[in-house]
């Protein structure tokens, strides 16, 4: 394989002098793909531009990039302009802010073209049809004629994609090429990066804060902290031994595995006393009216029951109304019909008085820690509002618990003073925490509160909720994407698509054995940061449908392997499966049984056991009649 | 506080600002007193005369001394812009917030406030001067009316303004969360969002005294504004403007200079208020 | 690899628009987006146009006494005074004053004015057209100077152009907001008329001894060389220049600095960057920025088009222009209120129709707009 890219001691420093880069030297080869990793302002994307010759405006450039024979960085602007969009393609991502809002794409691709080669509109245009199907998108006219803004994210992605490939490219830079795609499309689209760039045999550098796709998508990887490169080389290696400790920390951290499994993690056998139940939702329906007298059912008769003490994970992509469910809960928006009972009193039918009481007891912490505090309000204003306004504590005490406050979420009286936008979204969203801590609160919804905040804070954070939950006997609703913080920190999971539960029950049983094929889906495409994880085939076809145009009948028809004539004809129910308390809404899930079980998700580092073939092998199951087994002690 | 303090500081065009609004707001309460000559009694003995030692200014066709005259109109220019600007703001911004908190909901008030955007729009269809030269000169030419005309006309902008930052303050996840940790609407509008939706009006602000006193000028310029003799910067200016085209420059050009000033001062200000806000601008 | 069989991945994208379809039929356009959004917009004339009037309308009972002896004045006999008060409806409810007076508008009737002895329709057809030559060429000079220059300050790059265009728009901008435009106009009359002798005199749209070209459209520019009257014209153009910088110097600088700052955002904006990225040429790039810039700059230019109706009736004053915007001063120091009040419809309608174009224009250029 010959050797495309040798970067040499790049060096990149802002007008005023502060270092970007630091030296950072490494080689491409053709038809290998490095990985970079590392925390946000690490200088991944200004590495990217600046193999370009875009390093930002004003910029100190040293070193040396050579590609091929050429020593970029000392040749001029016009010559650069040529190998960009040719043999250096880059993909960024989020994937329709890249895109002129103004022009269709199918035209944005094939000015590309035309860019780079003179040929007519007429052969451009079709080339770019062309790339668009190699991108695996259906109607590549349809496509080729709509504007960014009527895209999918996962579409617009992939117009990404065919973008850099539209004129051959030797090397392909891609700089978080799944930003805020859902977790199930971010799979569909790198496997669409990889088989190209395979095809086509040219170089891959992705650039990313994920390590799961490092670890299945790369065969070397390079840790980059503050500008400089902590650690480099094979990812087999790296992910099995990591030598520096920045990174070791980081793959403890991703990986979660210096926290606890929480301790009702094990598989729940048989009944246990019960506790009393917390937080009941009975056939919750949540319509938004649209114009012309449709409407978009956000939440299509969801229920399930939070037992105090305990932590109920919500799992589901967008559109799945997993938000909506916090949201009717929190009262900020009424439902439909069904009602919300907590501690056995029906919001919708309480008094003022136990209203009064109710809010105080159920808080939330939500997604955006800056964003969720008053910015023209100090934290001790801000941490004292709650305590003040529900009239917990007389106002000499206040000042008190407010340090009390502070101190149990692990953040020093000094910051009382502050403003959110002088902190950290580490230490906001710990704020966040203590805010809602402040009224003594039973249940605690947390709506994506980590989703937003950078790898080692994220283990952070989780591991504060749990010692929180012992100490305070909390419940907690934890509403997430991130497959690997439920596996952690919920005792029960439900999960959640286009508005309906497909599966709820045990967390460790969910995982290991999946009983809804969206589950699985799901669970398969979760990479973790393991490149020994058995990669399952289970995938779903295509995209999550628009909640306006949720089909009749299972919500999955429009994507499952399985799916058969009983599926269109109505809305599957929840029942029971081969294990006490796990409930399934697929007609069909005793095929999901057997082979398919993942072992890995028991342990997230150092699987070594192998992957079983995961072809479904029991016959198929006519009716909808529940296939229930006493499953005990297995 | 201290933020504020370093922001100024490295700023000499803010602090140019700030220094004129402060001279002009001085000048606002002690200008009569401080003119060389009586600005409403005219000498006719000495009509425009040049610039000289004994009229700095020189005088006009009345025989008024322009310096006098100068020194002594911001007590109505100033003055006007100020009350109107304050009116203006007074109503414009607690009628804003309300239409922007309640704009979409269903209901009577959501309806209200629909009405009361179409109402603005209305109004500022309007050329802002004409509207202002339509109510003075239905009124009729008298010092309230034109603080009236001008607060009314400038209503609108601030009714705009407060309702669309309440809107995109609304949507922010901390009003979410107060709603959540249970706060009333009131609440909300009032300690979370409101706070935040000022500084932008603080901007406007600045902006609007400055177009408040151009417009008073204007109006006195074609005698819908403020009757002679009272000093105006505006209606000097008319009253010199035959004398220009003469070659007898000085009256009209003094007080076009002080006005012209004068709303340079509060723009300074305005701009380094919105740079204040702007997080960007912050070292 | 993915299943070829994707019949069921039609839904595809979140429909967050109904996009209709675009190809380029007739059917098509009556079908289109453009048609459902100029119809509802035209609907949305008529309650904006009744609103204009009715405030219009309001200024009568904003007159202090009794409206129709202030409107005929001190001259007046009773009979005419009780005949008015009779006509404008006055001891009615308001809707039913609004009623008669409307009726009486849209027939044409926009009352007389005492000084002209003239009705007031006739007399504001015979002068808009001198007011509407004043405004649109000082907005066309506004554009044609200051467009390019944003678009020039705006780019990236050239350090040195920029700091220094920079500083200068600036510095514009400030005196442009500070200065009234019909001080400007005398300032300018001054240096060029009394000191320089170049301008010609500020008394009108022409010299004493040129005759006017036969009335066409009433724009002296249009009528003199649609007659090939190039002496009216060249003395046309002469009295022009004057008034329309004094308004355009004061335009300009919104103009310069919405259009500097809406390249500056296009160019920074993400997919810039990432076009350049791309390799595309900077030619391209560029073209792809004004595409971009355009639909801001336009909504600000309708706005500051009819703001100048304001600025025109201070500058004809200045200039002795002849045009509406002096009529209404005439009449305002006469105490003549119909004159003034048909200039202020005459405006508000103005103005409603131009927000209108630019609406159009914003959404024919913006596909995000829903219609």
């Amino acid at each position: 394989m010959s050797q495309l890219l040798a970067v040499d001691q790049l060096m990149v420093a802002t007008a005023s002098g502060s270092a970007l880069l630091r030296g950072l030297s490494f080689t491409v080869r053709q038809g290998q793909s490095l990985g970079i990793v590392g925390e946000a302002g690490a200088g991944k994307t200004v590495l990217l531009y600046s193999l370009l010759g875009m390093s930002p405006r004003g910029s100190v450039v040293s070193g040396s990039v050579r590609y091929k024979d050429r020593e970029l960085l000392r040749e001029a602007d016009s010559q650069l302009r040529k190998l960009r969009g040719s043999e250096l393609s880059i993909i960024a991502g989020p994937a329709r802010a890249m895109l002129n809002p103004l022009a269709p794409v199918g035209n944005q691709i094939a000015n590309v073209i035309r860019a780079h080669r003179s040929v007519s509109s007429a052969i451009a245009n079709r080339e770019a049809l062309d790339l668009i199907s190699r991108v695996d998108i259906a109607d590549p006219a349809w496509a080729a004629k709509a504007y960014p803004h009527e895209l999918s994210g996962g579409m617009a992605q992939r117009i990404l994609i065919a973008i850099a490939l539209a004129n051959n490219p030797r090397l392909i830079l891609a700089d978080e090429p799944t930003a805020g795609l859902d977790t199930t499309v971010q799979l569909q689209v790198l496997r669409t990066i990889k088989h190209l760039v395979d095809e086509m045999d040219a170089g891959l550098i992705v650039v990313t804060r994920d390590l799961g796709i490092i670890a299945h998508f790369c065969h070397d990887v390079m840790v980059m902290r503050e500008g400089r490169v902590v650690e480099q080389g094979g990812a087999g290696q790296f992910f099995a031994a990591p030598r520096d400790q920045y990174s070791a920390a980081l793959l403890e951290s991703v990986n979660l595995s210096r926290i606890q499994l929480s301790d009702a993690a094990e598989v729940q056998v048989s009944a246990t006393e019960r506790m009393p139940i917390t937080l009941r939702i009975v056939d919750l329906v949540k319509d938004y009216p649209l114009s012309g007298g449709r409407a978009l059912r956000a939440v299509n008769g969801v229920a399930f029951t939070v037992e105090a003490g305990e932590t109920m994970g919500l799992v589901g992509e967008s559109g799945s109304g997993k938000t909506t469910v916090a949201r009717c809960i929190l009262n900020l928006t009424t439902c439909t019909s069904g009602h919300i009972e907590f501690g056995g009193v029906d919001l919708a039918a309480a008094s003022e008085r136990e209203m009064n009481s109710i809010r105080r007891r159920i808080q939330a912490v939500f997604q955006d820690p800056q964003g969720s505090l008053n910015p023209s309000m100090s934290i001790k204003g801000i941490l004292s509002e709650l305590i003040l306004l529900h009239r917990v504590l007389p106002q000499s005490q206040v000042v008190g618990r407010v340090r009390e406050l502070l101190d149990l979420v692990d953040l020093p009286p000094s910051i009382l003073g502050r403003r959110p936008h002088q902190l950290s979204a580490g230490i906001c969203q710990r704020v966040a925490i203590a805010r809602a801590l402040s009224t003594n609160p039973e249940l605690l919804i947390l709506d994506e509160p980590t989703s937003l905040l950078d790898i080692r804070v994220r283990a952070d954070i989780i591991s504060l909720l749990q010692r929180l939950q012992r100490e305070l006997k909390l419940t907690y609703l934890f509403i997430s994407h991130d497959l690997t913080a439920i596996r952690h920190i919920a005792d029960r999971t439900t999960v959640m698509y286009l508005g309906s539960v497909v599966e709820d029950g045990p967390t460790a049983e969910l995982f290991t054995s999946p009983r809804h094929p969206y589950t699985k889906a799901l669970l398969s495409a979760v990479l973790n940061a393991d490149p020994k994880q058995p990669f399952d085939p289970f995938q779903l076809e295509g995209e999550i449908p628009s909640p306006i145009n949720a089909p009749f009948g299972c919500p999955l028809q429009t994507r499952c392997p399985l799916v058969r004539t009983a599926c269109r004809e109505a809305h599957p129910p929840l029942v029971l499966t081969d294990f006490a308390e796990h409930r399934s809404a697929c007609l069909f899930w005793p095929e999901m049984m057997g082979a398919g079980d993942f072992r890995h998700a028991e342990v997230p580092r150092g699987a070594t056991d192998e992957a079983e073939p995961a072809e479904i092998t029991t016959p198929t199951v006519q009716g909808s009649v529940p296939y229930r087994r006493e499953r005990m002690n297995d | 506080m201290e933020a504020w303090i370093a922001y100024v500081r490295a700023r000499p065009f803010f602090q140019a600002g700030l220094a004129i609004v402060l001279v002009i707001c001085a000048m606002m309460v002690v200008g009569p007193l401080v003119a060389p000559h009586n600005p409403v009694q005219a000498n006719p003995a000495v009509s425009l005369q040049p610039p000289s030692p004994n009229y700095w200014l020189g005088t006009d066709d009345n025989g008024f001394d322009v310096l006098s005259r100068v020194v002594a109109a911001p007590r109505v220019d100033i003055a006007i812009a100020l009350i109107a600007t304050a009116i203006s703001i007074g109503v414009g911004v607690p009628l804003g917030l309300w239409a922007g908190y309640f704009s979409g909901r269903r209901g009577p008030f959501g309806w209200l406030s629909e009405v009361l955007l179409r109402s603005m729009d209305m109004l500022q269809a309007f050329p802002v001067f004409i509207l202002a030269l339509a109510l003075v000169a239905a009124l009729g030419p008298r010092i309230q009316n034109v603080i009236a005309a001008i607060a009314f006309v400038n209503i609108p902008v601030f009714v705009r303004l407060t309702r669309a930052e309440t809107l995109s303050i609304r949507q922010r996840p901390f009003v979410e969360a107060a709603r959540s940790g249970g706060s009333s609407h009131l609440r909300i509008a009032f300690h979370h969002v409101a706070p935040n939706a000022l500084g932008p009006v603080l901007v406007q602000a600045s902006v609007t005294i400055g177009w408040a006193v151009l417009l008073t000028a204007g109006l006195s310029f074609i005698g819908a504004g403020i009757p002679i003799p009272t000093p105006e910067w505006g209606s000097m200016i008319a009253i010199g403007a035959r004398d220009m085209v003469t070659g007898q420059w000085w009256p009209s050009v003094f007080p076009g200079i002080a006005l012209g000033i004068s709303v340079v001062g509060f723009a300074l200000v305005g701009d380094g208020f919105r740079g204040f806000l702007d997080p960007r601008s912050h070292g | 690899m993915v299943d070829a069989s994707r019949a069921h991945d039609l839904e595809g994208p979140l429909p967050l628009t109904r996009s209709a379809p675009r190809s380029g039929t007739l059917r098509s356009w009556f079908d289109s987006r453009m048609l459902r959004y100029l119809v509802k917009r035209l609907a949305f004339l008529v309650p904006q146009l009744l609103g204009i009037s009715f405030i219009t309308f309001y200024l009568i009972r904003l007159l202090p006494g009794d409206p129709a002896t202030a409107i005929l004045g001190s001259m007046a006999t009773p009979g005419q005074i009780q005949n008015l008060r009779e006509q404008l409806g006055l001891t009615q409810p308001v809707p039913v004053q609004y009623w008669l007076w409307l009726q009486r508008v849209l027939h044409g009737d926009l009352g007389h004015s005492n000084f002209t002895g003239n009705a007031v329709a006739s007399d504001l057809l015979t002068r808009l057209p001198a007011t509407l030559e004043l405004i649109t060429i000082s907005t066309v000079l506004a554009m044609v100077t200051m467009i390019p220059l944003g678009l020039l300050l705006g780019r990236p790059g050239g350090r040195w152009r920029r700091k220094i265009g920079g500083s200068g728009a600036f510095v514009y901008g400030l005196l442009a907001g500070a200065l009234p435009e019909f001080w400007i106009g005398l300032i300018l009359i001054f240096v060029f008329y009394s000191w320089l002798g170049l301008a010609p005199a500020p008394l009108g749209r022409l010299d004493m001894s040129v005759v006017p070209p036969p009335r066409v459209t009433g724009f002296l520019t249009i009528d003199s060389v649609v007659a090939g009257d190039w002496v009216a014209l060249g003395s046309a153009l002469q009295h022009l220049i004057l008034p329309v910088l004094s308004l355009a110097f004061v335009i300009g600088a919104p103009v310069l600095r919405m259009t500097r700052s809406m390249v500056e955002n296009v160019h920074n904006s993400e997919y810039m960057e990432y076009a350049r990225a791309l390799g595309l040429r900077d030619r391209q790039v560029t073209r792809y920025a004004l595409r971009n810039s355009l639909p801001p700059v336009l909504t600000m230019i309708g706005l500051i088009y009819s703001f100048q109706l304001g600025g025109a009736v201070l500058v004809e004053q200045v200039f002795s222009w002849g045009g509406a915007g002096q009529y209404a001063v005439q009449a305002i120091a006469n105490a003549d209120f119909w004159p003034v009040q048909g200039f202020v419809l005459i405006a508000g309608v103005f103005s409603v129709l131009i927000y209108l174009t630019v609406d159009l224009l914003y959404f024919a250029i913006d596909p995000r707009i829903e219609p």
